[in-house]
């Protein structure tokens, strides 16, 4: 029960993230931050169990390709990716918030990589641009858990 | 009995009587002005040769939530007669992109604001020609050094494959450097892609691609 609540919430807010991506609420200088990509290795990051991690990833992007069912071959990336960061966790240092930004940067880099690899010569300042956008947001994302974290630990 | 109400209520008939011979004014100057506005648009289409376009309205579905495109989604496709390379426009005469997938009921937009759009643009009156370059902020290119180009001139798509004479937007920034042979300017539009919900199809297009 305790599990499916947590799942619910997840959705709750990769839904609230979708919605903010594909609408553009927080572009900034036409530049829009990668959300998806955000909650994918969030929780490649903070589920400790590699199983549930697994389920999550799966949720995501079955999530996001109902709400964004043209963007399908991006998402399923973002997911390919996620996958792999799940792979590879063990090989990070161990220190949440320092692998999150690490997972980040290969993950933003990756999904233009492999989308758009044109998009490194086109528009190379809008790529920087991004990945300053993700880690920060992603940082502040850390944050704001640890925080609440803390907090039910305290209650 | 009719005197007395007359009497009684001579106060707010006259009031009434005054709103009413401000609205009809008001009402005749809106009609002057709609007049005039009907004439200008007429002169413009003239101008621009193209009072005989037929176009098909669509709404915007989606739009591409990542960086390095941006494609519209919108809800007309081959069952509406859409075909792959119709021009797509915001307004009537502004161009917005081309149409570059079709499906059963929907089409994907690729618009002035991809990486990946490429067009031949003319600028100003003096017809100065160069390259479209889209993206964040589509950009003008190929336009050698010492070529006369003013902030706001207007830009106009000569593309072989889109209608002529097109307006995509006006000149924002001149950027040209003494050692450089070529300057580069960036283009502003009058809209937010953002804020676009509908767009207009040129149907029955045939460019040359």
């Amino acid at each position: 029960m305790r599990d499916l609540i947590k799942i619910l919430i997840w959705l709750f807010f990769v839904f609230l993230a979708v919605i903010v991506q594909t609408n553009r609420f927080l572009e900034l200088n036409g530049v829009n931050p990668n959300l998806i990509l955000l909650f994918i290795l969030l929780a490649v990051i903070w589920e400790k169990e590699f199983r549930k991690a697994l389920i999550l990833i799966f949720l995501i992007i079955a999530l996001s390709t109902v709400v964004l069912p043209y963007w399908s071959k991006q998402i399923l990336t973002l997911g390919g990716l996620g996958l792999l960061a799940l792979l590879f966790k063990k090989f990070l240092t161990g220190g949440i918030l320092g692998d999150f930004l690490i997972l980040i940067l290969l993950g933003s880099l990756g999904f233009y990589l492999i989308t758009d690899y044109q998009y490194f010569f086109t528009d190379p300042i809008a790529i920087i641009a991004e990945l300053f956008y993700n880690m920060g947001l992603g940082a502040i994302l850390i944050i704001i858990l640890k925080f609440f974290q803390r907090q039910t630990k305290l209650a | 009995m009719g005197l007395f109400l007359i009497w009684f209520y001579r106060g707010k008939i006259f009031i009434g009587l005054d709103n009413f011979k401000n609205l009809s004014q008001s009402l005749g100057e809106l009609r002057l002005e709609n007049q005039g506005l009907r004439l200008e648009i007429a002169e413009l289409k003239n101008k621009l040769n193209l009072q005989s376009q037929l176009y098909l309205t669509a709404r915007v579905y989606s739009r591409y939530p990542f960086n390095d495109n941006q494609s519209l989604i919108i809800d007309a496709g081959s069952q509406a007669g859409v075909q792959a390379g119709w021009p797509v426009l915001t307004a009537e005469n502004y161009l917005l992109g081309k149409v570059i997938k079709v499906k059963a009921d929907t089409s994907e937009v690729r618009t002035i604001f991809s990486s990946d759009w490429r067009s031949a643009v003319r600028i100003g009156q003096a017809g100065i020609e160069a390259l479209l370059a889209g993206g964040r902020q589509p950009k003008l290119e190929l336009i050698p050094v010492g070529t006369r180009i003013n902030l706001d001139d207007e830009v106009f798509s000569v593309s072989p494959d889109l209608p002529m004479n097109l307006f995509i937007g006006k000149v924002s920034e001149i950027n040209s450097q003494p050692a450089a042979s070529l300057q580069e300017v960036k283009l502003k539009t009058d809209y937010d892609l953002n804020q676009i919900r509908q767009v207009l199809i040129i149907t029955d297009y045939e460019g040359f691609d």
